[in-house]
């Protein structure tokens, strides 16, 4: 089998360029998307365990929830604290865009501080360890043409977090008009969240309330990712499937004197249709493997490039990993049975009357 | 032994074989002439599996109840072809293990 293979050395290559490439494509699309959607989740879950939105606004962007409730929320049984957030983006320096996180003193700590302190006065601001890499260490930076003194740096352990900047929730509420995109509570026990939801929701007419589990299952932009992310991934699939059809019916073709000797032999069309899967299946599997070793570096690559401000990272899963192997083999199975099939029905008779 | 029975064989509209009948018992020793084009190869293709015919059958007494046409050409079928066929990737060892792969 493996003499095969060598011996028609370029297009089993061709075959495994192909596969590599489908491969590595639906690694990189489903982790990179898989990954924003996790730094997302991980930023709202993190001491978020019930998240206050805008009523009727799908988008944690556009959402606008009045902070003066902050008390109210506190004072109910079994609120262990409530942080306000508000999420947006605009140049920074000379950087076309970057997040910029408003957030109330209390959430402060989550970010680890590298240098400095965190931001108290209205023009101040602390920012990620990747933007101080990329504005070369400034003292002061432009936000919405009004300067900030850079008091501090911080690392997080969500990766976007690090290409963007903290200021002062008063400060971003200047800036974008807003009281809070949201709000976060964390509680003294996770038991008593469907009673505290409940009771938070009579504060205001104007809020919706949701466990933070709950609201990232259904955020349509997670949603939208998702299933972005399927299709390319989808689109790759069909890629390399049509990829080992296309690459199979030459190689068979090319073959049809050894499969017509085989069949004359009394070889069953089962062993040879078994024969030629087998070696698509080994093929796909070091495919596979070769993939999985480019994604794995591609992915630590993009993460360490300046540029993308962290957004681009990617978690290749056992699950996903799991999944892919899977996937892989049956787009190598469906795409090499037709091929196959027609391996095993070489009249062998073609060879007493074709000669040699 | 083995037996033809009302063999006829045609490609496309051409005749190639007419109702042929005949034993040949185990052990015996048959050679098969004739004029180039008169049907040799199309009747030992028939005999040796590797062809249906149009109409009649062939049967090997005591092997062709109980095993398929892929095997009967497997385990009990001789054929030197006109030609030599040898994959040209393997070894002649390898050649000769094909059949039983």
């Amino acid at each position: 089998m493996f003499k095969s293979l060598i011996f028609y050395k370029y297009k089993t290559i061709l075959i495994l360029i192909s596969s590599i490439t489908a491969i590595s494509s639906i690694f990189l699309i489903t982790s990179l998307s898989g990954g924003i959607v996790t730094m997302y989740s991980n930023m709202l879950r993190s001491d978020g365990d019930i998240i206050i939105t805008q009523k009727g606004v799908a988008d944690t962007f556009f959402s606008d929830v009045n902070r003066t409730i902050i008390p109210k929320i506190k004072d109910i049984n079994g609120v262990k604290d409530v942080y306000g957030v508000i999420v947006g983006a605009g140049a920074i320096g000379t950087l076309p865009i970057a997040g910029i996180y408003g957030v109330t003193d209390n959430r402060m700590s989550r970010y680890r501080l590298l240098e400095g302190t965190y931001p108290k006065n209205i023009y101040d601001v602390m920012i990620g360890k990747k933007i101080d890499t990329i504005l070369n260490h400034p003292k002061e930076i432009t936000i919405f043409n009004k300067k900030f003194r850079v008091v501090g740096i911080f690392k997080s352990d969500i990766g976007f977090e690090n290409g963007g900047v903290v200021i002062t929730i008063d400060s971003a509420s200047k800036m974008f008009h807003k009281s809070a995109s949201f709000l976060l509570l964390s509680l003294k026990k996770l038991d008593n969240s469907e009673r505290i939801i409940d009771k938070t929701k009579y504060l205001s007419k104007d809020i919706e309330v949701k466990s933070t589990s709950d609201f990232i299952q259904n955020y349509n932009q997670f949603k939208i990712i998702k299933i972005s992310g399927f299709v390319i991934a989808s689109i790759s699939f069909f890629m390399g499937f049509l990829s080992i059809v296309s690459i199979m019916s030459i190689v068979i073709n090319d073959r049809r004197y050894e499969f017509g000797i085989k069949r004359a032999m009394g070889i069953s069309k089962f062993k040879i249709i078994f024969s030629v899967l087998l070696e698509v299946i080994i093929l796909i599997f070091i495919a596979y493997i070769i993939a999985y070793g480019l994604s794995i570096f591609l992915l630590d690559f993009l993460q360490h490039i300046d540029k993308f401000q962290g957004y681009l990272s990617g978690e290749i899963t056992l699950t996903l990993g799991v999944t892919i192997l899977i996937g892989s083999i049956i787009m190598g199975v469906i795409g090499a049975f037709i091929p196959a099939l027609i391996a095993s029905n070489i009249d062998p008779i073609i060879l007493i009357h074709q000669g040699n | 032994m083995l037996k033809v029975e009302d063999l006829s064989h045609f490609y496309g509209r051409e005749k190639i074989l007419d109702n042929i009948n005949f034993e040949l018992k185990d052990k015996s020793f048959t050679i098969l002439t004739g004029e180039s084009g008169s049907g040799k190869t199309t009747l030992l293709s028939i005999i040796s599996t590797l062809l249906k015919p149009t109409k009649g059958r062939v049967i090997f007494t005591d092997i062709s109840k109980n095993n398929s046409l892929d095997t009967i050409r497997n385990r009990y079928i001789g054929f030197i072809f006109q030609f030599h066929y040898l994959i040209s990737h393997l070894t002649v060892l390898e050649n000769i293990k094909i059949v039983t792969t």
